[in-house]
Protein backbone atom coordinates (compact mmCIF):
# COMPACT_ATOMS: atom_id res chain seq x y z
CA UNK A 1 0.00 0.00 0.00
CA UNK A 2 1.30 3.45 -0.75
CA UNK A 3 1.31 6.38 1.76
CA UNK A 4 -1.42 8.29 -0.66
CA UNK A 5 -3.16 4.64 -0.64
CA UNK A 6 -3.15 5.10 3.05
CA UNK A 7 -4.19 8.49 3.74
CA UNK A 8 -7.23 7.46 1.06
CA UNK A 9 -8.08 4.55 3.01
CA UNK A 10 -8.15 6.56 6.38
CA UNK A 11 -9.87 9.47 4.83
CA UNK A 12 -12.52 6.93 3.66
CA UNK A 13 -13.43 5.75 6.97
CA UNK A 14 -13.14 8.80 8.85
CA UNK A 15 -15.98 10.35 6.09
CA UNK A 16 -18.38 6.96 6.57
CA UNK A 17 -17.97 7.10 10.54
CA UNK A 18 -19.28 10.94 9.93
CA UNK A 19 -21.92 10.05 7.68
CA UNK A 20 -22.81 7.23 9.59
CA UNK A 21 -22.69 9.32 12.76
CA UNK A 22 -25.00 11.89 11.55
CA UNK A 23 -27.49 9.40 9.89
CA UNK A 24 -27.63 7.19 13.56
CA UNK A 25 -27.77 10.65 15.48
CA UNK A 26 -30.84 11.62 13.35
CA UNK A 27 -32.24 8.21 13.60
CA UNK A 28 -31.60 7.75 16.92
CA UNK A 29 -33.37 11.12 17.29
CA UNK A 30 -36.48 10.00 15.85
CA UNK A 31 -36.87 6.82 17.48
CA UNK A 32 -37.00 8.47 20.47
CA UNK A 33 -39.01 11.05 19.84
CA UNK A 34 -41.71 8.90 18.03
CA UNK A 35 -41.38 6.55 21.63
CA UNK A 36 -42.45 9.71 23.52
CA UNK A 37 -38.84 10.32 24.79
CA UNK A 38 -40.13 14.11 25.20
CA UNK A 39 -43.32 13.27 26.46
CA UNK A 40 -46.95 12.12 24.19
CA UNK A 41 -47.44 15.69 22.80
CA UNK A 42 -44.43 15.29 21.07
CA UNK A 43 -44.57 12.01 19.91
CA UNK A 44 -48.21 13.12 18.92
CA UNK A 45 -46.89 16.27 16.67
CA UNK A 46 -46.46 15.86 12.97
CA UNK A 47 -42.72 15.68 11.57
CA UNK A 48 -43.16 19.14 9.93
CA UNK A 49 -45.44 21.29 12.28
CA UNK A 50 -47.25 24.10 11.31
CA UNK A 51 -44.92 26.53 13.24
CA UNK A 52 -41.65 25.61 10.76
CA UNK A 53 -43.58 25.36 7.85
CA UNK A 54 -45.06 28.27 8.05
CA UNK A 55 -41.11 29.92 8.68
CA UNK A 56 -39.90 28.02 5.59
CA UNK A 57 -42.58 29.90 3.86
CA UNK A 58 -41.74 32.92 5.47
CA UNK A 59 -38.14 32.87 4.26
CA UNK A 60 -38.02 31.03 1.18
CA UNK A 61 -35.94 33.71 -0.33
CA UNK A 62 -32.59 33.03 1.72
CA UNK A 63 -33.60 29.35 3.27
CA UNK A 64 -33.84 28.35 -0.31
CA UNK A 65 -30.63 30.44 -1.05
CA UNK A 66 -28.64 28.73 2.00
CA UNK A 67 -29.92 24.97 0.97
CA UNK A 68 -29.11 25.51 -2.80
CA UNK A 69 -25.46 26.63 -1.05
CA UNK A 70 -25.33 23.41 0.86
CA UNK A 71 -26.59 21.57 -1.90
CA UNK A 72 -24.12 22.46 -4.06
CA UNK A 73 -20.98 21.80 -1.68
CA UNK A 74 -22.34 18.40 -0.62
CA UNK A 75 -22.29 17.55 -4.95
CA UNK A 76 -18.73 18.94 -4.67
CA UNK A 77 -17.75 16.77 -1.92
CA UNK A 78 -19.39 13.59 -3.44
CA UNK A 79 -17.59 14.69 -6.70
CA UNK A 80 -14.28 15.09 -5.36
CA UNK A 81 -14.75 12.00 -2.99
CA UNK A 82 -15.71 9.81 -5.62
CA UNK A 83 -12.45 10.93 -8.00
CA UNK A 84 -10.09 9.42 -5.25
CA UNK A 85 -12.00 6.11 -5.64
CA UNK A 86 -11.63 6.05 -9.51
CA UNK A 87 -8.22 8.07 -9.44
CA UNK A 88 -6.46 8.30 -6.13
CA UNK A 89 -3.11 9.63 -7.47
CA UNK A 90 -2.48 9.02 -11.06
CA UNK A 91 1.23 8.66 -12.55
CA UNK A 92 2.04 11.75 -14.15
CA UNK A 93 3.02 11.72 -18.15
CA UNK A 94 5.07 14.18 -18.46
CA UNK A 95 7.14 16.45 -16.11
CA UNK A 96 8.16 20.23 -17.08
CA UNK A 97 11.45 20.98 -16.55
CA UNK A 98 11.82 24.15 -17.53
CA UNK A 99 9.36 27.01 -18.76
CA UNK A 100 10.29 30.34 -19.94
CA UNK A 101 9.47 32.95 -22.71
CA UNK A 102 11.55 30.72 -25.09
CA UNK A 103 9.14 28.10 -24.84
CA UNK A 104 8.80 24.67 -22.26
CA UNK A 105 11.14 21.74 -21.82
CA UNK A 106 9.43 18.30 -20.87
CA UNK A 107 9.93 14.95 -20.51
CA UNK A 108 8.28 11.71 -20.33
CA UNK A 109 7.28 10.64 -16.71
CA UNK A 110 7.44 7.40 -18.10
CA UNK A 111 11.42 7.38 -18.78
CA UNK A 112 12.24 8.92 -15.13
CA UNK A 113 10.16 6.05 -13.86
CA UNK A 114 12.41 3.80 -15.85
CA UNK A 115 15.76 5.16 -14.83
CA UNK A 116 14.37 5.85 -11.27
CA UNK A 117 13.64 1.96 -11.28
CA UNK A 118 16.86 1.21 -12.60
CA UNK A 119 18.58 3.06 -10.07
CA UNK A 120 16.83 1.23 -7.36
CA UNK A 121 17.37 -2.29 -9.03
CA UNK A 122 21.15 -1.55 -8.93
CA UNK A 123 21.35 -2.60 -5.06
CA UNK A 124 22.48 -5.79 -4.48
CA UNK A 125 19.70 -5.64 -1.30
CA UNK A 126 16.86 -5.34 -4.29
CA UNK A 127 15.66 -8.03 -6.24
CA UNK A 128 13.02 -5.96 -7.94
CA UNK A 129 11.90 -2.56 -8.34
CA UNK A 130 9.01 -0.19 -9.81
CA UNK A 131 8.42 3.61 -9.89
CA UNK A 132 6.46 5.48 -10.55
CA UNK A 133 5.93 9.62 -10.56
CA UNK A 134 3.09 11.05 -9.15
CA UNK A 135 1.98 15.02 -8.02
CA UNK A 136 -0.83 15.29 -5.36
CA UNK A 137 0.37 18.94 -3.87
CA UNK A 138 3.90 17.67 -3.29
CA UNK A 139 6.10 16.04 -6.73
CA UNK A 140 6.89 12.48 -5.39
CA UNK A 141 8.67 9.27 -6.56
CA UNK A 142 6.25 6.11 -5.76
CA UNK A 143 8.63 3.30 -5.32
CA UNK A 144 7.61 -0.48 -4.92
CA UNK A 145 11.29 -2.84 -4.32
CA UNK A 146 11.52 -6.58 -3.73
CA UNK A 147 14.15 -6.96 -0.78
CA UNK A 148 16.11 -10.28 -2.09
CA UNK A 149 16.63 -12.80 0.65
CA UNK A 150 18.81 -12.46 2.79
CA UNK A 151 18.84 -8.16 1.88
CA UNK A 152 18.72 -5.76 4.34
CA UNK A 153 15.58 -3.34 4.38
CA UNK A 154 17.35 -0.45 5.83
CA UNK A 155 19.95 -0.30 3.41
CA UNK A 156 17.51 -0.26 0.58
CA UNK A 157 16.41 2.59 2.30
CA UNK A 158 19.50 4.29 2.61
CA UNK A 159 20.16 3.46 -1.11
CA UNK A 160 17.40 5.23 -1.80
CA UNK A 161 18.01 8.39 0.22
CA UNK A 162 21.64 8.74 -1.11
CA UNK A 163 21.90 7.73 -4.64
CA UNK A 164 18.00 7.37 -6.32
CA UNK A 165 16.95 10.52 -4.31
CA UNK A 166 19.42 12.90 -5.06
CA UNK A 167 19.99 11.36 -8.53
CA UNK A 168 16.19 11.80 -9.84
CA UNK A 169 16.17 15.56 -7.83
CA UNK A 170 19.60 16.70 -9.96
CA UNK A 171 17.93 15.43 -13.27
CA UNK A 172 14.83 16.79 -13.03
CA UNK A 173 16.01 20.20 -11.36
CA UNK A 174 13.87 19.68 -8.58
CA UNK A 175 14.97 19.48 -4.60
CA UNK A 176 11.96 18.99 -3.30
CA UNK A 177 11.17 15.85 -4.91
CA UNK A 178 10.23 13.01 -2.24
CA UNK A 179 10.25 9.16 -2.00
CA UNK A 180 7.39 6.61 -0.68
CA UNK A 181 9.05 3.13 -0.79
CA UNK A 182 7.32 0.44 -0.08
CA UNK A 183 9.36 -2.34 0.45
CA UNK A 184 7.69 -6.31 0.02
CA UNK A 185 10.67 -8.71 1.76
CA UNK A 186 11.19 -11.90 -0.11
CA UNK A 187 9.17 -14.87 0.07
CA UNK A 188 11.44 -17.24 2.04
CA UNK A 189 9.59 -19.80 0.50
CA UNK A 190 9.93 -19.26 -3.14
CA UNK A 191 12.37 -21.01 -5.39
CA UNK A 192 14.04 -19.58 -8.58
CA UNK A 193 15.29 -21.99 -11.69
CA UNK A 194 18.67 -21.28 -12.18
CA UNK B 1 -12.38 -5.38 3.48
CA UNK B 2 -10.03 -2.76 2.14
CA UNK B 3 -12.69 -3.50 -1.28
CA UNK B 4 -15.52 -3.31 0.81
CA UNK B 5 -14.36 -0.06 2.20
CA UNK B 6 -13.84 1.19 -1.24
CA UNK B 7 -16.64 -0.09 -3.10
CA UNK B 8 -18.83 1.64 0.17
CA UNK B 9 -16.90 5.01 -0.35
CA UNK B 10 -17.80 5.23 -3.81
CA UNK B 11 -21.06 4.33 -3.54
CA UNK B 12 -22.09 6.90 -0.52
CA UNK B 13 -19.70 9.18 -2.87
CA UNK B 14 -22.09 9.23 -6.14
CA UNK B 15 -25.32 9.24 -3.73
CA UNK B 16 -23.90 12.91 -2.11
CA UNK B 17 -23.15 13.52 -5.90
CA UNK B 18 -26.52 12.50 -7.16
CA UNK B 19 -28.31 14.08 -4.24
CA UNK B 20 -26.61 17.53 -3.83
CA UNK B 21 -27.17 17.84 -7.61
CA UNK B 22 -31.32 17.12 -7.21
CA UNK B 23 -31.48 18.95 -4.46
CA UNK B 24 -29.95 22.36 -6.16
CA UNK B 25 -31.67 21.55 -8.91
CA UNK B 26 -35.18 20.86 -7.68
CA UNK B 27 -34.83 23.72 -5.50
CA UNK B 28 -33.68 26.33 -8.32
CA UNK B 29 -36.64 24.51 -10.66
CA UNK B 30 -38.90 25.54 -7.37
CA UNK B 31 -37.65 29.00 -7.33
CA UNK B 32 -39.07 30.18 -11.21
CA UNK B 33 -42.94 27.94 -10.55
CA UNK B 34 -41.39 24.79 -12.20
CA UNK B 35 -43.13 21.93 -10.21
CA UNK B 36 -41.15 19.07 -9.08
CA UNK B 37 -38.72 17.25 -11.30
CA UNK B 38 -37.23 14.08 -9.93
CA UNK B 39 -38.44 14.42 -5.89
CA UNK B 40 -42.17 14.39 -5.36
CA UNK B 41 -41.23 16.91 -2.58
CA UNK B 42 -44.75 18.19 -2.40
CA UNK B 43 -46.54 14.91 -1.91
CA UNK B 44 -43.49 14.41 0.47
CA UNK B 45 -44.37 17.51 2.23
CA UNK B 46 -47.79 16.82 2.40
CA UNK B 47 -47.33 13.35 3.70
CA UNK B 48 -44.67 15.05 6.67
CA UNK B 49 -47.79 17.99 7.30
CA UNK B 50 -50.27 15.36 8.05
CA UNK B 51 -48.02 12.28 9.68
CA UNK B 52 -47.61 12.09 13.20
CA UNK B 53 -43.92 11.56 14.98
CA UNK B 54 -45.36 8.18 16.24
CA UNK B 55 -46.66 7.00 12.75
CA UNK B 56 -45.73 3.46 12.19
CA UNK B 57 -44.59 4.40 8.71
CA UNK B 58 -42.24 7.06 10.30
CA UNK B 59 -40.84 5.09 12.56
CA UNK B 60 -40.26 2.56 10.41
CA UNK B 61 -38.04 5.37 8.45
CA UNK B 62 -36.09 6.04 12.18
CA UNK B 63 -35.25 2.55 12.72
CA UNK B 64 -34.10 2.10 9.06
CA UNK B 65 -31.66 5.63 9.37
CA UNK B 66 -30.50 4.63 12.41
CA UNK B 67 -29.75 0.99 11.31
CA UNK B 68 -28.09 2.35 8.37
CA UNK B 69 -25.92 4.73 10.32
CA UNK B 70 -24.63 2.10 13.05
CA UNK B 71 -24.14 -0.19 9.79
CA UNK B 72 -21.87 2.35 8.60
CA UNK B 73 -20.27 3.01 11.85
CA UNK B 74 -19.59 -0.70 12.28
CA UNK B 75 -17.81 -0.99 8.80
CA UNK B 76 -15.74 1.91 9.68
CA UNK B 77 -14.91 1.33 13.38
CA UNK B 78 -14.12 -2.47 12.38
CA UNK B 79 -10.07 -2.70 13.30
CA UNK B 80 -8.54 -3.99 9.93
CA UNK B 81 -4.83 -5.66 9.70
CA UNK B 82 -2.58 -3.03 8.40
CA UNK B 83 -2.08 -3.32 5.06
CA UNK B 84 1.84 -1.78 5.50
CA UNK B 85 4.10 -1.29 8.37
CA UNK B 86 6.05 2.04 8.72
CA UNK B 87 9.58 2.10 9.32
CA UNK B 88 10.92 4.95 11.66
CA UNK B 89 11.65 8.13 10.23
CA UNK B 90 15.12 7.83 8.31
CA UNK B 91 16.89 9.83 5.74
CA UNK B 92 14.89 13.14 5.02
CA UNK B 93 12.42 12.73 1.90
CA UNK B 94 12.15 9.46 2.20
CA UNK B 95 9.46 7.89 3.73
CA UNK B 96 9.31 3.86 4.12
CA UNK B 97 6.91 1.17 4.69
CA UNK B 98 6.96 -2.87 5.06
CA UNK B 99 4.16 -4.80 2.74
CA UNK B 100 2.22 -6.37 5.77
CA UNK B 101 2.10 -9.74 3.42
CA UNK B 102 5.87 -10.33 2.71
CA UNK B 103 6.69 -9.45 6.74
CA UNK B 104 4.26 -12.30 7.86
CA UNK B 105 6.05 -14.58 5.71
CA UNK B 106 9.20 -13.56 6.60
CA UNK B 107 8.64 -13.53 10.97
CA UNK B 108 6.95 -16.67 10.02
CA UNK B 109 10.34 -17.98 8.22
CA UNK B 110 12.36 -16.90 10.82
CA UNK B 111 10.05 -18.35 13.72
CA UNK B 112 10.55 -21.93 11.87
CA UNK B 113 14.17 -21.57 11.84
CA UNK B 114 13.84 -21.87 15.86
CA UNK B 115 14.97 -25.47 17.44
CA UNK B 116 12.10 -27.27 18.15
CA UNK B 117 10.09 -25.80 15.78
CA UNK B 118 8.73 -28.04 13.04
CA UNK B 119 6.46 -25.02 11.39
CA UNK B 120 5.40 -21.43 12.13
CA UNK B 121 3.22 -18.95 10.82
CA UNK B 122 2.77 -15.17 11.70
CA UNK B 123 0.33 -13.16 11.66
CA UNK B 124 0.44 -9.29 11.83
CA UNK B 125 -2.18 -6.76 13.72
CA UNK B 126 -2.24 -2.86 14.43
CA UNK B 127 -0.26 -3.61 17.86
CA UNK B 128 0.95 -7.08 17.88
CA UNK B 129 2.29 -9.80 15.88
CA UNK B 130 1.01 -13.41 16.96
CA UNK B 131 3.39 -16.63 16.12
CA UNK B 132 1.29 -19.70 15.98
CA UNK B 133 3.90 -22.82 15.61
CA UNK B 134 4.24 -26.51 15.70
CA UNK B 135 6.64 -27.97 17.39
CA UNK B 136 7.94 -32.00 17.72
CA UNK B 137 9.07 -31.61 21.44
CA UNK B 138 7.59 -31.81 24.81
CA UNK B 139 8.78 -28.88 26.25
CA UNK B 140 6.33 -26.16 24.46
CA UNK B 141 7.07 -23.44 27.18
CA UNK B 142 10.49 -23.01 26.68
CA UNK B 143 9.96 -23.15 22.55
CA UNK B 144 7.23 -20.49 22.90
CA UNK B 145 9.76 -18.64 24.71
CA UNK B 146 12.38 -19.17 22.30
CA UNK B 147 10.10 -18.17 18.85
CA UNK B 148 8.80 -14.95 20.72
CA UNK B 149 12.15 -13.97 21.50
CA UNK B 150 13.53 -14.57 18.22
CA UNK B 151 10.55 -12.67 16.31
CA UNK B 152 10.57 -10.17 18.41
CA UNK B 153 14.49 -9.54 17.56
CA UNK B 154 13.54 -9.76 13.84
CA UNK B 155 11.02 -7.20 14.28
CA UNK B 156 13.83 -4.73 16.17
CA UNK B 157 15.71 -5.36 13.11
CA UNK B 158 13.32 -3.91 10.98
CA UNK B 159 12.81 -0.91 12.81
CA UNK B 160 9.26 -0.24 13.01
CA UNK B 161 8.02 3.15 13.60
CA UNK B 162 5.40 1.83 16.46
CA UNK B 163 7.22 -1.57 18.29
CA UNK B 164 4.88 -4.75 18.16
CA UNK B 165 4.21 -6.89 20.93
CA UNK B 166 4.72 -10.34 20.38
CA UNK B 167 2.57 -13.41 21.12
CA UNK B 168 3.61 -16.52 20.46
CA UNK B 169 1.82 -19.79 20.87
CA UNK B 170 2.65 -23.45 20.33
CA UNK B 171 1.26 -26.73 19.33
CA UNK B 172 3.02 -29.77 20.58
CA UNK B 173 2.96 -32.73 18.26
CA UNK B 174 4.02 -35.86 19.20
CA UNK B 175 6.61 -37.20 16.67
CA UNK B 176 5.28 -40.58 15.05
Amino acid sequence: MSGATGVRDRGNRAVVTVLGLLLALAGAYGVARSAGAWGSASAAAPLLDRGLRDALVDNAGWVGGTATFVAVLVAWFGWRWLRLQVAPSPSLRRLTLGDGQDGRTTIDAGAVSDAVARDLSASSHVAGARARVVEDGVLRLELTAEVAAGGDPQAVRTHVAEHVLPRARSALGRDDLAAHLLLRLADPTARTLE
Amino acid sequence: MRILDRVLSAVLALALLAGGVVVAVEILLAGVDRGPWVVPYDRWREWAATTAWSNGEARLLWIALLAAGLGLLVVALWRRRPASLPLAPGPAGVAAELDRRGTERWLGERAGRVEGVSQARARVRATAVRVRAESVTTDGAEVRRRAADTVARHLGELGLARPLRVKAEVRSRRSP
